[in-house]
């Protein structure tokens, strides 16, 4: 059994006049794959890094399997970490890295070679072992940072975009090795990236960041059905949520400017005028594939429709993605590859409204 | 392909002038040590002489105490090398990856050291041995040469450029700061290490005023400033004075031979990136 618990979590670092994490709380459970997710500079590292203990806490409680670990030292805690840039000791061989944290932990030799060698076996390294570093690919770098990490039989893992340095396709091979090692290592794996595919596609829980403070934390699907502000909803997904400034009558929302109007449904417009927007204004947010374009949709939606022209279009096999625009609003919607057009055309959509968020403009919190 | 090969033919001719006008004079040092005094001062100038002897190597050793110099030097210099390096790289690893406060002063300090010139020290340093009552001694020899702003500047130049991760990982995997200089860092530097070696004994070894400076007696002499006395003592015998001089010039050269790898490979500054 491992957890780890961070309780009301700050950082402030040395020379700086701001937080760089405030008020961070979680629960990694025993066994749970968490992803921390955010753009760049928004705390996730700082956060990792805290939790390995390379760097100090400034402010609340963190436990490992319910003890205090705020001031223990990063090697008495129970955790291996994998570093973005791997990190590996450029003067030892393959199998020397992977040993030589056993080494300094004096495990006894048969033990090391015993580990070094499984661990290169799952990870198909065992040819690589006499190399130096320099002389493996970056993706095999990676694989022997990951060795490193399993050799130790560490119950949680900690990984800092392990995968950033690596091409597209090994990054998503890669992303399921990972994947499948956590399932078949049985660690608790915290694990930091900027990018919210691999989020999507690894964790059990994502916890979105921004701006050193924790947005949401919750199952990709709940992150990406139900964000609970603005941000999350335009992080989460690709290509993003769109979001539409419009006003409220009671009745429809428009957008005078660019010549938008969706007439919701009573028991929407009931609930926005109980909350006291009528006469003001909301933001609506919509994923891509919930603006449709195929035709029985369209005619049964006459009411949300959306007249814009096709600027750029993206056949993706068997989706495509049309980045549309009406005046000065820019939107896109994914569609079936069937209903895919070139640029310049005029195409008609409609929102599926029983998919769309509404946001408060000023807190950008959802409207629930 | 074709300018590539111009511009090679081009660069080899300027390498084999630029060989030539360097390897000559120790050539020449090189055949006159072999040389009979009156085929050395024959003029014209011959580059080969007809007849070659060994009578000037005999000869240096019995006009002046080359063993003694030799002794002398070799403690100098090796004395100043082991002890600056392990100081310089210290220092280096100290002002690239430690934090405290003054870092950035300190480093500047050092810095503008470089910039003194060493005519500027020369006397004051000598008073301040002489007081100390350490002219003629191995330590006034050493001391003042224990650490060098250039090899601080350039191990600090190394270790800056080391990623951060390493010293990390090394931190995660249990070692203390002590353990992550010595078994990281300090072997990754190996090649800078072994450059600023060869710099230093090449440095202490042809090092002439500063020796000549701190040491009067005959018996405490380097090889370079007691070659360099020869001349004024017994009238000048350039036979002689060439033998001593390509002796003096022998180990470096042993040396450059054996760490050529290194030392080409640490000027470079190469390859540490992973
Ligand atoms: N060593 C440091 N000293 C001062 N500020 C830092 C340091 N490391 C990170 N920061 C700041 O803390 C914030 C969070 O950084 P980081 O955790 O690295 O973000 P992320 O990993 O999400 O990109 C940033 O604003 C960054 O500038
Ligand atoms: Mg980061």
């Amino acid at each position: 059994m491992s957890s780890v618990s961070l309780e009301h979590i700050y950082k402030k670092y040395d020379g700086s006049d701001e937080y760089s994490v405030t008020d961070f709380n979680l629960e990694v459970k025993d066994k749970e794959f968490i992803v921390f997710v955010g753009p760049s500079g928004c705390g996730k590292s700082t956060t990792l890094r805290m939790i390995s203990g390379l760097e100090e806490i400034t402010k609340g409680t963190l436990k490992i399997n319910g003890e205090v670990a705020n001031t223990k030292a990063p090697k008495d805690r129970d955790i291996a970490m994998v570093f973005q840039n791997y990190a590996l000791y450029p003067h030892m061989t393959v199998y020397q890295n992977m040993a030589f944290g056993l080494k300094m932990r004096k495990y006894d030799k048969d033990q090391i070679d015993k580990r070094v060698k499984h661990a290169a076996t799952i990870l198909g390294l065992t040819e690589f072992l006499p190399k130096r570093p320099s002389a493996l690919s970056g993706g095999q770098r990676q694989r022997v940072a990951l060795g490193r990490a399993i050799v130790r039989d560490a119950p949680i893992f900690l990984m800092d975009e392990p995968l950033s340095n690596l091409d597209a396709k090994l990054r998503v091979s890669m992303r399921t090795e990972i994947a499948r090692l956590h399932r078949s290592l049985d660690t608790t794996t915290i694990y930091v990236t900027h990018d919210q595919t691999e989020a999507m596609t690894m964790a059990d829980r994502i916890v979105v960041m921004k701006d050193g403070a924790v947005q949401q934390i919750g199952t990709p699907a709940e992150v990406y059905d139900n964000p609970v502000n603005v941000f999350v909803g335009g992080f989460i997904g690709a290509p993003p949520m769109n979001f539409f400034t419009l006003d409220f009558d009671g009745k429809y929302l428009t957008d005078k400017k660019n010549g938008i109007q969706l007439l919701l449904r009573t028991e929407q417009a009931r609930k926005l005028i109980q909350r006291g927007y009528e006469g003001k204004s909301i933001i609506l947010g919509i994923r891509p594939e919930n603006i449709r374009v195929d035709k029985e949709f369209v005619v049964a939606h006459p009411d949300t429709t959306i007249n814009g022209e096709i600027v750029v279009s993206e056949l993706l096999g068997n989706e495509s993605q049309l980045y549309c625009k009406v005046n000065d609003k820019n939107y896109i919607a994914k569609v079936n590859a069937r209903d895919h057009e070139e640029p310049g055309t005029k195409k008609v959509a409609s929102f599926d409204l029983d998919r769309v968020h509404f946001f408060d403009p000023e807190t950008e919190l959802v409207l629930k | 392909m074709k300018r590539t090969n111009k511009h090679s033919v081009l660069s080899n001719i300027l390498l084999i002038i630029v060989l030539i006008s360097v390897v000559f004079p120790f050539l020449w040092v090189l055949v006159s040590s072999f040389k009979n005094e009156a085929d050395i001062i024959n003029y014209p100038p011959k580059m080969f002489a007809g007849h070659y002897t060994l009578a000037n190597y005999v000869d240096i050793w019995k006009t002046i105490p080359m063993t003694r110099y030799i002794i002398n030097t070799m403690i100098y210099a090796v004395g100043v090398c082991v002890i600056s390096i392990t100081l310089d790289s210290f220092s280096g690893y100290a002002l690239a990856r430690m934090r405290f406060r003054g870092r950035t002063f300190f480093y500047y300090v050092v810095m503008v050291t470089m910039f003194i010139p060493f005519a500027i020290t020369m006397i004051p340093l000598f008073m301040e041995l002489s007081e100390f009552g350490m002219i003629n001694t191995y330590p006034g020899l050493i001391i003042p040469h224990a650490t060098t702003a250039f090899g601080i500047f350039m191990m600090r130049s190394f270790f800056v450029g080391l990623p951060e991760d390493l010293a990390e990982a090394a931190r995660l995997d249990g070692l203390n700061e002590f353990q992550i200089y010595f078994r990281i860092m300090l072997p990754l530097a190996k090649p800078q290490l072994i450059t600023l070696a060869i710099f230093s004994l090449m440095g202490s070894w042809n090092d002439l005023l500063y020796p000549m400076l701190m040491t009067t007696d005959q018996s405490m002499r380097t090889l370079a400033a007691g070659l360099a006395l020869i001349g004024g003592q017994h009238i000048t015998y350039y036979g002689p004075v060439m033998a001593g001089t390509i002796i003096s010039m022998l180990p470096l050269f042993i040396i450059y031979m054996f760490a050529q790898k290194y030392f080409i490979q640490g000027s470079a500054m190469s390859g540490m990136k992973e």
